[in-house]
């Protein structure tokens, strides 16, 4: 396995462009693409989550969708049952996120590729199956009436689709702030060592449990935080969240987009959420030709649209220095 | 009541036996985990489904679905899996969630959106006493079959020069090249042998369950965990963990249905925690 590349410079380039349009089209846009900008950023952040542990631990999760239901429901349970602030609930799911991560993280972090993948699959269904069938949770209804955090001493009404977008493009930056300080960091460069010979690792004296174990962790929070902004931004939370499909979906973007690039994680999530939007919204038989589009991008994009751009950049530095 | 319900979970043990062999086998030698097994399961339960309804023959039915999803796993082995055996696991089980994507779709565009029932044939349809309790014909057929892949299994691996070679090319796949073992072959032939257990377990199913899209989501995850609880690549694994798996979630269903669920994973969870590799890991 090689190591993964820090093209730190095309990393910021790309996170500045899609910033900005994301926030030109936020304010320019009807309430609909508010809305779904809105939706775009929170499947980032739960694609950046997963991103993270794929390309730093090399841990693939197939129920992350457990960590983005424990976020939305924590949410929910917090604001209507304890009439905490939801932004003030938001910060407690980190913590959440962080705490089941390590207990998880703990006992899973060492197993082999495939195995990880399944026992990953299987907490997370066995998460789906206990919230489907729990009645303080709302069994299959889910739960409804969440709020959105109250600012209205700044004069401001965050139910304005405008202005939640902009409260979770802000969550968006900083979590992408976070992880790109993390990935540069030593324990980041600890983590890539990890995925690409943990042996070695261990053998001049790093502790790759320990390490990978953080990393589940804060993935998890990362999570956590994505199902959190989810439930307060549709007001509502179904079972359906957590199904280990929705795992499935957030690794498609990150293969979209190309793994280990963070940035990356964000364009694909994009792409594959408006393609999946404008083709079901086209056509009844969407998921035939998404499956298709999966297995062409699994086979033929080694990097994703990631690669696409390193490729471009490489071309015109070419060109400039003739 | 009792007997009535250790038959039942035999039957549900037995069905998921079905699928975990495939399943672990293709795994044993390919390392690859099929997400798409349970969709295999649901064609094979619609070919049925379409058999039957043309030729009015459950037996016809039988015969034809394994025979038919085997059929199209090779198809699959050729297109695609042939082709991914050496690159990341991600990737690899990437793959198998397009196809799940792709097969829920053509079965929904092929055969509709409602769930269609299949019946027993004439002879089975019967209820017969055991100890005073009547039980439905069909499910002890159900177990029979289960019982007679598992004898077929156990002779062709254990007793045959095909079967010695198999397991020389899960165990060590390039000694078994080294004497001219055709192990590409092999796998060809196991994976399709896999995929059409798949089917017979969704045809074998079909007249207790029905036929429905959605379906092979349902046994996916269970059959994923009978993998894991018997040790991925065994046989014998396979067989221990679905009946395992199939009596606790049958009694658990019945005793405390509403911790059916989690005492299944439970199971999972201390199983890894004592035998990270499974109960029979080789």
């Amino acid at each position: 396995m090689k190591a993964v590349n820090y093209n730190i410079k095309l990393r910021t380039q790309l996170m500045v462009s899609l910033s900005i349009i994301a926030i030109v089209s936020n304010i320019f846009g009807g309430y609909f693409t508010r809305f779904f900008i809105a939706e775009v950023a929170i499947l980032s952040i739960f694609a950046m989550s997963l991103d993270f542990i794929a390309s730093r631990g090399g841990m693939v999760s197939l129920g992350h969708a457990m960590f983005l239901g424990i976020g939305a429901y924590a949410t929910a349970i917090l604001t209507l049952n304890y009439g905490i602030n939801p932004f003030i609930a938001t910060l407690y799911t980190i913590l959440i996120g962080i705490i089941i991560g390590l207990i998880i993280g703990y006992f899973i972090v060492l197993l082999d590729g495939i195995f990880f993948i399944m026992v990953t699959l299987a907490l997370g269904e066995m998460f789906h199956a206990w919230v489907f069938t729990s009645e303080f949770l709302g069994g299959s209804d889910g739960i409804s009436g969440i709020t959105r955090p109250d600012i209205s001493f700044l004069n401001i009404d965050i139910n304005n689709p405008l202005i939640f977008s902009f409260y979770v493009l802000i969550w968006l930056i900083i979590i992408f702030l976070f992880l790109t300080k993390f990935t540069d960091s030593p324990l980041g460069r600890s983590l890539d060592a990890i995925r690409q010979n943990s042996s070695r690792v261990s053998s001049i004296g790093g502790y790759a449990k320990i390490y990978k174990t953080i990393a589940f962790s804060i993935s998890a929070a990362i999570a956590c935080i994505a199902g959190s902004l989810y439930v307060q931004l549709n007001g509502f939370i179904s079972p359906e969240l957590t199904h280990w499909t929705v795992s499935g979906e957030g690794l498609i973007m990150i293969i979209v987009g190309g793994i280990g690039s963070v940035s990356g994680a964000i364009l694909g999530a994009t792409v594959v959420h408006i393609v999946q939007h404008e083709l079901s919204n086209i056509i009844n038989w969407w998921m035939l030709v998404i499956g298709f589009g999966f297995i062409l991008i699994v086979l033929f994009m080694r990097d994703g649209l990631w690669g696409l751009l390193e490729n471009l950049q490489r071309q015109i530095n070419i060109r400039e220095k003739k | 009541m009792f007997i009535v319900q250790f038959l039942n979970a035999l039957q549900f043990s037995m069905t998921l036996f079905l699928l975990a062999v495939g399943l672990t086998i293709i795994f044993g030698l390919m390392k690859i985990v099929n997400l798409a097994h349970g969709s295999l399961y649901m064609i094979g339960a619609y070919i049925g489904l379409s058999v039957w309804s043309y030729s009015d023959s459950f037996w016809l039915a039988l015969v034809f679905s394994p025979v038919l999803t085997a059929l199209i796993g090779a198809l699959l082995y050729y297109i695609l899996f042939k082709h991914i055996q050496n690159t990341d696991p991600m990737r690899q089980v990437l793959l198998t969630f397009g196809l799940i994507y792709i097969s829920l779709d053509s079965v929904r565009l092929l055969w509709g959106t409602m769930s269609h029932s299949i019946s027993a044939p004439e002879i089975l349809s019967n209820s017969i006493l055991i100890i005073n309790e009547p039980y439905p014909m069909y499910r002890l057929f159900v177990i029979f079959i289960g019982i007679m892949v598992l004898i077929s299994l156990f002779i062709i691996l254990e007793k045959t020069k095909i079967g010695a070679k198999i397991r020389a090319s899960v165990d060590d796949p390039e000694t078994a090249q080294l004497l001219k073992i055709n192990t590409n072959k092999i796998l060809f032939y196991t994976f399709a042998l896999g995929c059409g257990l798949a089917g017979l377990a969704g045809i074998t199913v079909a007249p207790i369950l029905g036929v429905e899209p959605g379906m092979d989501m349902e046994v996916l995850v269970l059959t994923l965990i009978v993998v894991v609880v018997g040790g991925p690549g065994s046989l014998k694994g396979a067989l221990v963990g679905a009946l395992l798996i199939g009596f606790v979630d049958n009694f658990g269903k019945v005793y405390i249905p509403e911790m059916a669920q989690i005492i299944i994973y439970a199971v999972m969870a201390l199983t890894l925690l004592f035998k990270p590799d499974g109960l029979y890991n080789r």
